[in-house]
């Protein structure tokens, strides 16, 4: 039997079940969205832990008799690690004039010292593909090793909340994530099971003059291939009208609440979407016939 | 070309359908089955066309031991076995021809000739004139036409009706019970089974009570 007969009887069948196929539509759209909207808050939360990861630098802090040849040898060596993108020196004057800058509003805490207690340092920055905790534990051993480096700072408290929050998020997510694509999957399965059982007399007049199972269960799979592509279809549109209205709404203060780019509407999001769609369309008609199979016997 | 060969059926310790049938029905015989209802004729039937299991014995249509078919073997016997209900079993919101085609689109006969054997098979039962209107337009009688209609149109070895009268009135009952002996009488095997026994004309007469046959 051809393909396009399987697909007629799918469109036939959804025609005559008209009501129902279009309340099956807005469930699965519903329910699409808000799995979309997860997709949404989990890639820009994912997005903005690494942008947060890539602003970590190391500082080494030298001891106070590097100036001179020595200390471009060390620019230089440290220049040559694979994991450096650049360093920057700031002396102890630079050091000190910086601090003074920072405490500018009360100068008193500085009343006391003499001279200039600051060490000269060297800011490193690493490669985005080392913009990690092994990147940076990586350069901060390599660092250890060298005579005139006298202290690293890395942020490192800061680094493994960081390495915290990735892991939160991605786990989580993941976690949630699989319970709400597992809630939507029944939803969708059960919305489907109401569109097959409507149609109980045509697949006991079919198993009646010989047809096989899948003969009868094809038409039924396209169904709800259809059915999860024209549902993800509007809850793609319904998450870009949300974009549009936060955009139009927060605007510029969106970023700055966020101190980055958010993408409300990331393709990754849109493809996983019609993915899901198909994916639930189907295995909720499998699933369906599953369970009216089980509940006949 | 149909054998019962000691046949029992039940549906749990209490509820005995068939007990120790023996039967052997003839190619080409029009016979009927007749008893109160809950005799067991349905089951009889459903054991036929593969809806039912024997619990204990052995069914035979031509040769072939049906009762141990597997699953997926029972669409290809239902191909060549038509059933007929009281309740006509039809798809209300599709026309007379595709009712008729349904057969033949599930044997994967073409278009063109789905046409054409609907159209004759129509005609045998003079509603070839209104083949696409709604079954759901038509009277008692003309829904049970369309059934039979349906039942015939893959040429099977035997058609098996079950009360196909019991839901019209006595004229429609006997113009159905004609067009199935016109059906029989090109060679078909015809299984009619009734509670009323008014209905019998020629043929052979099957008489079950609770669930025993005395022929």
């Amino acid at each position: 039997m051809r393909p396009s007969y399987f697909i007629n009887k799918a469109l036939a069948g959804m025609r005559n079940a008209l009501l129902v196929n279009l309340l099956a539509v807005v469930t699965i759209a519903v329910s699409l969205t808000l799995l979309g909207a997860f997709f949404v808050v989990i890639i820009n939360a994912i997005n903005l832990t690494e942008r947060l990861g890539s602003r970590l630098e190391v500082v080494a802090y030298l001891k106070d008799n590097v100036s001179g040849e020595p200390l471009s040898s060390l620019e230089e060596n440290i220049k040559s690690f694979p994991e450096v993108r650049e360093i920057a020196y700031i002396s102890k004057e630079e050091a000190l004039a910086s601090l003074k800058k920072g405490l500018a509003d009360d100068p008193s805490v500085l009343d006391g010292i003499e001279g200039n207690p600051l060490p000269a340092s060297l800011v490193i920055r690493l490669k985005d593909d080392f913009q990690n905790t092994g990147g940076i534990k990586s350069v901060t051993r390599k660092l250890r090793g060298i005579s005139s480096v006298e202290d690293l700072q890395y942020g490192g408290e800061l680094l493994e909340r960081f390495s915290v929050l990735i892991s939160v998020v991605k786990f989580g997510g993941a976690a949630l994530g699989f319970g709400l694509i597992l809630s939507t999957l029944l939803i969708v399965s059960n919305t489907i099971k109401l569109t097959i059982q409507t149609r109980m007399d045509e697949i006991e007049v079919m198993r009646l003059v010989g047809a096989t199972p899948l003969f009868i269960k094809t038409p039924f799979f396209i169904e709800g291939v259809i059915l999860g592509l024209t549902g993800a279809f509007f809850a793609t549109l319904t998450i870009a009208a949300l974009k549009w209205l936060i955009e139009y709404n927060l605007g510029s203060d969106l970023n700055l609440l966020f101190g980055a780019d958010l993408d409300l509407l990331p393709y990754e999001a849109v493809v996983g979407l019609f993915c899901f769609g198909i994916l639930f369309g189907l295995t909720g008609s499998i699933l369906s016939f599953w369970r009216l199979s089980k509940a006949r016997s | 070309m149909i054998k019962l060969i000691n046949v029992n059926k039940s549906y749990g310790p209490k509820a005995v359908s068939l007990s120790n049938i023996n039967l052997h029905i003839k190619k080409g015989e029009f016979v009927f089955i007749t008893g109160a209802s809950g005799s067991g004729k349905t089951t009889l039937l459903k054991l036929l066309y593969g809806e039912a299991r024997p619990t204990s014995g052995q069914v035979l249509i031509n040769g072939k031991k049906i009762d141990t078919l597997k699953r997926s073997e029972i669409p290809y016997l239902r191909r060549r076995v038509g059933v007929v209900f009281q309740d006509f079993r039809l798809l209300e919101g599709r026309t007379i021809f595709e009712n008729v085609a349904i057969p033949l689109e599930v044997s994967g006969t073409p278009t063109a000739d789905i046409v054409k054997k609907v159209h004759s098979v129509l005609s045998t039962v003079r509603l070839h004139h209104r083949m696409d209107e709604k079954v759901s337009s038509l009277s008692a009688g003309e829904q049970q036409k369309v059934a039979v209609a349906r039942a015939v149109i893959n040429d099977p070895l035997m058609l098996l009706a079950d009360e196909p009268t019991g839901s019209l009135d006595i004229k429609a009952g006997e113009e159905i019970l004609d067009i199935l002996m016109g059906i029989n009488a090109k060679g078909t095997t015809v299984v009619f089974a009734t509670h009323n026994r008014a209905l019998i004309k020629d043929g052979r007469v099957i008489t079950i009570e609770k669930g025993r046959v005395f022929s």
